[in-house]
């Protein structure tokens, strides 16, 4: 069974178009409404998905923790996350699905890097850039998206590495424990959507702390290179 | 004694006589409870027997009596502030993992409602 989890906050105005869209390719949707003030509830159930409510905000990771437990007590084989606020073509799922059912990859990251990122921003482009290189260097394998939140993961990924950072930091860490326990990640081109209007994500704060946390989890030894 | 030696005393003493009361109604830590009591029982000591502080200041090499004051009520507020932070985080993710387990008590009953994928 294919679940897609989608961590959402405030996405009324988008989340019925994500969770039709990854419908088609999830068996089960399961939408975890953190703390929105909105209608993004009401709009994902009335859409088919199954929603998981935080009584209050505790950031995009622990969204995604909640999902994941969710997803796994409910017998998930594999996990499929995308942003509930449309950043990501749902189409695109298969894509990302592929690499896990043909046993060639574990974790399976969509990368803006490896399509075409002009629609990003340049500052966000930068951010995003330093952050990965610093991911790669963190975990030995090459990262070009490390803040992607659409993926797909193995059961086998979940059952072993779960992510503790309740932040945006959850992106880099859990490539770097996956990573850290033999897991197989690979990255396919999506598509760069950018909603000037909606634009949310990480800031320069949140990226700072991201870039620190992972420093923080680069062994000595690989210090200073790359 | 000063007016303003008056004053600290008292001040001390109210604010000894609050803590005493918190705690015995249980909004104290014992731990918290011992701490304001020092800092209280230090300023209701400095304000009746002046001549200690003094005494206490020449013994630390400061040159005046406000460098005593400005350098320890500066570590102490950073101490408080400190363990204000670390309490703070505590509950916080105390708070985030109580949101995560409301949340997935949906799942649990949507599992035994055995609703299809």
């Amino acid at each position: 069974m294919i679940i897609c989890v989608i961590p959402s906050f405030n996405e009324e105005s988008t989340i019925a178009e994500v969770v039709r869209g990854v419908g088609r390719h999830c068996d089960r949707v399961i939408v975890i409404d953190d703390g929105s003030t909105d209608a993004t509830s009401k709009i994902a159930r009335l859409h088919g998905a199954d929603v998981l409510r935080h009584p209050f905000r505790i950031g995009v990771g622990g969204a995604l923790s909640t999902g994941f437990e969710a997803a796994m007590r409910l017998g998930a084989e594999a996990v499929l996350t995308i942003d509930g606020d449309g950043q990501h073509d749902p189409n695109e799922a298969p894509r990302l699905l592929k690499p896990l059912s043909s046993g060639e990859a574990d974790l399976v990251i969509g990368s803006r890097f490896l399509g075409d990122p002009s629609a990003m921003p340049l500052h966000k482009r930068i951010g995003n850039m330093a952050i990965s290189a610093l991911t790669s260097i963190a975990s030995g394998i090459r990262i070009t998206d490390s803040q992607s939140g659409y993926r797909a993961y193995s059961r086998a990924v979940l059952e072993a590495v779960r992510h503790s950072s309740f932040g945006y930091g959850w992106a880099s860490e859990s490539i770097i424990l996956a990573a850290r326990g033999g897991f197989r990640i690979v990255e396919v081109p999506i598509r760069t959507i950018y909603h000037a209007k909606r634009a949310r994500g990480a800031g320069v704060i949140d990226g700072t702390k991201i870039a620190y946390d992972t420093l923080k989890r680069i062994p000595r030894k690989n210090r200073g290179k790359r | 004694m000063e007016p303003y030696g008056i004053l600290a005393a008292l001040l001390g003493a109210i604010m000894m006589a609050i803590s005493i009361r918190e705690y015995l109604r249980g909004k104290l830590s014992t731990t918290s409870f011992l701490a304001w009591m020092a800092i209280w029982a230090a300023i209701l000591i400095t304000a009746l027997f002046p001549r200690l502080y003094y005494s206490l200041v020449a013994a630390l090499g400061m040159a005046t009596p406000i460098h005593f004051v400005t350098t320890f009520s500066i570590i102490l507020l950073f101490a408080i502030v400190y363990q204000l932070n670390k309490r703070l985080e505590e509950v916080n993710s105390k708070l985030n993992s109580m949101a995560r387990e409301i949340a997935l008590m949906g799942v649990d009953r949507d599992r035994l409602e055995d609703r299809p994928g």
